[in-house]
């Protein structure tokens, strides 16, 4: 029933364009109600994804911030270490001269760790800890950017990123705990009894570095770390899409995200290591860029510390929001069946796996 | 206290002392006064042969499979000690492996060696006899085949080993008759040597490749030890290697015929090649002249490359007429003779194969033009087969093995550096044949001191990498990516590992959930860009990284008896490098020259202590001494011995204070500042030697002083001096390598604060990335 004066709701037509790039007729949509938008090719959820980053400088700045402070407990104490052992150190005559950074001689660092044996070591235990932090709080930032991308496409406040991500830390706390396992798993193919049956059925030993021919030997090891890593590579992106699923779903159920997110990769692999490789591969060559750039131009060491990260994390949001984006755009779930903050969709308690 | 100003040397210049400190290392050496009467000829030569004790002919064969060498040996014995003796005493040292109740494994598994043989190996003899005695004129005094009144049958009996009695690695067999000195006996006997798979320096691999040392029973060494004359024949341990005479071989091998063309050995091969037998084999007759031990090498897969070494290919004019000026020769004296380099190479290895006859060359050119010319026709080189590459990198008269791998930096001296090390060993172990059970530093450290020179003289500096997917790149991280292992709880932090204790109802339990590989590390990482792009190694400085570890027990400690591996890799190799090498720097380079030549003239072929070493020392190296602008301070070189050789600490001079107080001369307003300029510098340890201190001047100026470090504390003052100090130096030119702490050896008005920024920012970076690639697992 429309209210008086009211224009009564206009059901949307397909354009002929639309039609024409979308024969949505040979495809039937699962809610008669919803017309499928065209279909849009990796690159431009991708695209869109890095559009979407760039247009929210609070969020990257944040996020700039935190790639400059969380580095410092490992820095400043080397720091510190460095100020109190190295600036007497003389260039030993006719060797190396001591011009940091473009040039040292090793034994300068040899000194170093001679006379502060623990100094390097102890500013590096700092990381271990550091480490399963930022993996945390990435839940953090992938819920962020994926509420961003899915439900709250105008909301450009840091404040909504966080709640945003905030909201969704426990449920994707879930995937990440249920994600070990599968880490677990896959170390244990490639480097575990698995493998070691398999090299033994190629070499004599079953060890790659006593292989009777070294090329053997040294391929097999090659092959083995690219394995491992395609690997690890699939499993983070059958997360991501699980989270994406659970975004785009609003259901809350880790392991069910995870069963469908195999599923979904099942039905369209080649787009997603395509959109996923192409986010790396894009990261990639902003790292090796910003580093020609810099090397070219002269500017200061420090000119990275600023740039790297910024490419990083606009990346990292556009890989999200793409992967959000493209889930949704193939499955059609749409934001109605996210429910409210502080409520529990479908009755599935909080630590539901 | 008042005292007269020094006046500052003539060094006007900034760029003047830059040009003085940019002086390479071998040329600073000739500041020392030591190198004013280095220009009389060397009173020393080389001998032409050995003493040939022994003179062995063995014939043997090699099975088909590859592994089980068997045959017989004639030894021709000659005892030439003023003693007689009623025995013979062998080494067996293929028994190593026959078992963990060696002497060998057994010192192994004490000081945590994880790996055994993965097939044992082990030597039987049979049938010893006693063939002839004869006196110093080659008269047969009694001969087996026609004495009545002798048994001739041998007993071979092992001698058991105190905390190792089934130990079989030396046996002796008592002879019916003494040999008395200068009397000469013949013997003979069977064996069969079942060779190991490959592991430490002998065995084979898993096709075709055998490595055949210690594959025969040889005799020990009879000489005078502890006061009196001995056997000198100790058995196989674990932190030695091996000692013998010097001895005349000839050797036939006979082989299948899948080796032809695939086999070198310490012998050069007689005529043009092997000779075919009716049974479809082959056999190889060699023989090898003044040679302590035979080794030989077959591999059906690999190659074998030949060339000529001559001098002129090597040539480095400079150094030749600074050897030939330091020993009074002539330049053609002193120059390198000819001989031929043969190459045993992986076909995989093929195209690394010039850089092994790069580091035979420059090794035979170097060691030669420094040390006297190589002897020997021969010289092989065999690059193992992969699953064989525990018996690269070992030495064995004319036969040397090497080691490399695919991948490495245009930088990296792989094979280079082993194959220059395993060929000096052919002059400090072969040619000079110390005993490598009491006194391995005498080939090792010497050999250690010679290869790193040469490695630094004759290639361009190694640049430090890192690998990824099977190939290095330059570049050094700041900090190490920590990596924690089993039962580490900080392992789980960093997601590498899960770990639970034992609960009672469940079990401990420990499951790996990431592995470190070099490829996570490269993208964790991002070496092009967090790296230090360019950290160069010096061979010679890169010795100190050894001051790491204490150091547990003086050189003069029999190296069988030391602590550990470490131990024996700090005092036989490194320590007394870095020793000769401050003593080369103290010393300078002619002078040190003529003492090494000497002490290889007259050892060649011998078998020296540390104290000839030291007479050596003593009589070349007198006279040189350190000055300065204060004076000349002489170097006691027998005080340095005492310190080096016999004591146990480090040394440590430091630089403790440095101050610049400004001056009224006179009480009154001055129109020029002055200053009372004093500084003091510390000897830290017991080890006392003469050391120079630079004093750098605000107008770029030095002064040169020296030290005779014979005191705890050396203070100098400067009263109303018209500059200022900016900076004390102790040992300015780095001569005293074994100086332990290089971080307290100046103070200076403007330290280099930008390189801790450098560090800071490198290292922030590092971690940036790191954190950043983390942030995204799991």
């Amino acid at each position: 029933m429309s209210e008086e004066g009211q224009t009564p709701p206009q059901k949307p037509l397909p354009t002929t364009m639309v039609v024409d790039a979308f024969p949505v007729q040979d495809r039937p949509a699962r809610d008669a109600g919803h017309v499928a938008p065209p279909e849009r090719s990796i690159a431009s959820h991708l695209l869109g994804g890095i559009a979407v980053a760039l247009a929210r400088p609070r969020i990257l700045l944040f996020l700039l911030l935190l790639s400059l402070v969380l580095p410092l407990v490992v820095a400043l104490p080397t720091f510190y270490s460095a100020q109190e052992h190295l600036p007497n150190f003389e260039a030993v005559p006719g060797g190396t001269a001591i011009d940091l950074p473009h040039e040292a001689p090793a034994w300068l660092f040899e000194e170093w760790l001679r006379a502060a044996p623990t100094e390097r070591e102890v500013a590096v235990q700092s990381l271990p800890a550091m480490l399963l932090l930022v993996s945390l709080f990435n839940l953090v930032i992938t819920g962020g950017w994926m509420r961003i991308a899915v439900k709250e496409r105008r909301a450009h406040s840091l404040r909504t990123f966080l709640q945003g991500g905030g909201h969704l830390f426990f449920p994707f706390l879930r995937t990440w705990i249920l994600g070990l396992p599968l880490f677990a798993l896959t170390t244990w193919i490639c480097w575990g009894t698995p493998a070691e049956w398999l090299f033994e059925q190629i070499m004599p030993d079953g060890k790659a570095t006593n292989a009777p021919s070294e090329t053997t030997g040294r391929w097999l090891e090659i092959l083995r770390q690219v394995i491992y890593l395609i690997g690890l590579w699939k499993i983070e992106m059958l997360l991501d899409i699980a989270r994406a699923s659970m975004v785009s779903s609003g259901r809350r159920s880790a392991l069910v995200a995870i069963v469908r997110s195999f599923g979904f990769w099942l039905r369209s692999p080649l787009p997603i290591f395509g959109l996923m490789g192409l986010g790396f591969g894009i990261e990639l060559l902003w790292i090796g860029g910003v580093e020609a750039i810099r090397d070219t131009f002269d500017w200061p060491i420090w000119s990275l510390l600023l740039l790297l990260p910024f490419g990083r994390n606009v990346l990292r949001g556009a890989r999200y929001v793409g992967l959000a984006t493209y889930y949704e755009a193939r499955t059609k779930e749409g934001v109605t069946a996210e429910p409210q903050a502080g409520e529990e969709s479908e009755g599935i308690p909080e630590m539901a796996f | 206290m008042r005292q007269r100003a020094v006046p500052s040397s003539k060094s006007p210049s900034r760029s003047g002392l830059r040009k003085l400190l940019g002086l390479s290392v071998l040329l600073a050496g000739s500041l020392s006064t030591g190198d004013l009467a280095a220009q009389e000829p060397l009173p020393t030569q080389l001998p032409e042969a050995s003493p040939r004790t022994s003179d062995y002919k063995i014939d043997v064969r090699l099975g088909e499979d590859g592994k089980t060498i068997s045959g017989s040996i004639k030894v021709l014995w000659r005892n030439q000690t003023d003693a007689p003796t009623d025995r013979l005493v062998w080494h067996v040292y293929n028994n190593a492996w026959e078992g963990t109740q060696s002497m060998w494994l057994q010192e192994a598994l004490r000081l945590g060696e994880k790996r055994l043989p993965e097939e044992w190996g082990r030597t039987e003899v049979e049938s010893p006899r006693f063939l002839r005695l004869m006196d110093p004129d080659g008269a047969v005094l009694a001969d087996a085949a026609t004495a009545t009144d002798l048994n001739a049958d041998l007993v071979w009996e092992f001698l058991p080993q105190i905390g190792a009695p089934d130990d079989r690695t030396v046996a002796q067999v008592i002879l019916p008759r003494e040999v008395l000195p200068g009397h000469s006996v013949e013997v003979d006997l069977q064996f069969t040597s079942f060779m190991p798979r490959a592991y430490r320096r002998s065995g084979w691999g898993s096709e075709g490749y055998l490595h055949a040392v210690q594959w025969y029973p040889k005799l020990g060494v009879l000489e005078e030890l502890d006061g009196r004359v001995q056997w000198n024949c100790p058995p196989y341990r674990y932190l030695t290697e091996f000692y013998s005479d010097y001895s005349r071989y000839e050797v036939s091998v006979t082989l299948p015929k899948v080796y032809e063309n695939h086999f070198v050995a310490t012998g050069s091969i007689l005529g043009s090649g092997p000779a075919s037998n009716k049974d479809g084999s082959i056999t190889y007759f060699t023989e090898a002249d003044d040679v302590h031990d035979y080794a030989w090498t077959v591999d059906p897969e690999a190659k074998i490359i030949e060339r000529d070494f001559r001098s002129e290919m090597y040539q480095d004019d400079e150094e030749e007429q600074r050897v030939a000026r330091a020993l009074g020769r002539s330049v053609e004296e002193v120059r390198p003779g000819p001989t031929r380099m043969i190459l045993l190479i992986q076909p995989e290895h093929e195209h690394l194969a010039e850089r092994y006859f790069d580091a035979m060359g420059k090794s035979i050119y170097y060691f030669g033009l420094w040390y006297g010319s190589y002897p020997y026709p021969t010289i092989s080189c065999v690059d193992p087969a992969n699953d064989a590459r525990w018996t690269g990198g070992m030495e064995y008269p004319r036969l040397i093995t090497g080691g490399a791998k695919l991948g490495v930096h245009e930088t990296t001296l792989r094979p280079q550096g082993v194959t220059v090390h395993e060929f000096g060993h052919q002059f400090w172990y072969g040619l000079v044949g110390n005993d490598e059970f009491r006194h391995a530093w005498l080939d090792e450290g010497f050999n250690t001191f010679s290869t790193q020179r040469i490695l630094n003289l004759a290639y361009p500096k190694q640049l430090e990498t890192y690998e990824v997917l099977g190939s290095e790149y330059a570049g050094m991280a700041p900090l190490e990516l920590p990596s924690y292992g089993e039962g580490d709880p900080r392992a789980m932090l960093g997601l590498e590992r899960w770990e639970s204790p034992d609960l009672g109802f469940v079990g401990s339990l420990s499951v790996e959930l990431r592995k470190q590989d070099p490829l996570g590390s490269f993208l964790a990482e991002m070496p092009p860009v967090t790296y230090w792009p360019k950290v160069t190694h010096d061979k010679v400085l890169d010795e100190r990284q050894k001051m790491r570890v204490a150091w547990g027990q003086p050189l003069a400690h029999p190296t069988m008896d030391l602590l550990d591996m470490m131990q024996r890799r700090i005092n036989a190799y490194y320590r007394p490098a870095m020793t000769l090498e401050s003593m080369a720097r103290l010393m300078g380079e002619d002078r040190w020259t003529r003492v090494l030549r000497a002490y290889h003239e007259r050892y060649r072929f011998a078998h020296p202590q540390p104290e000839d070493f030291l007479r050596t020392l003593l009589e070349f190296g007198s006279g040189a001494g350190l000055s300065g602008a204060n004076g000349v301070v002489a170097i006691d070189w027998a005080k340095l011995w005492q310190h080096a050789y016999h004591g146990n600490a480090e040394m440590d001079f430091a630089v403790h204070q440095l101050s610049n107080v400004p001056m009224k001369a006179d009480g009154t307003e001055s129109t020029a500042p002055r200053w009372n300029v004093s500084f003091s510098v510390t000897r830290a340890t017991e080890f006392e030697v003469p050391v120079e201190v630079r004093v750098t001047w605000e107008d770029g100026s030095a002064t040169d002083l020296v030290w005779a470090g014979d005191d705890w504390v050396w203070r100098q003052d400067w009263t109303e001096h018209p500059q200022q100090a900016i900076k004390v130096e102790v040992d300015p030119r780095r001569r005293l390598i074994l100086d332990r702490d290089w971080g307290n050896n100046t103070i200076t008005r403007e330290p280099d604060a930008d390189r801790a920024w450098h560090v800071g920012v490198q290292t922030m970076l590092w971690a940036q990335q790191v954190l950043q690639y983390f942030g995204g697992v799991g």
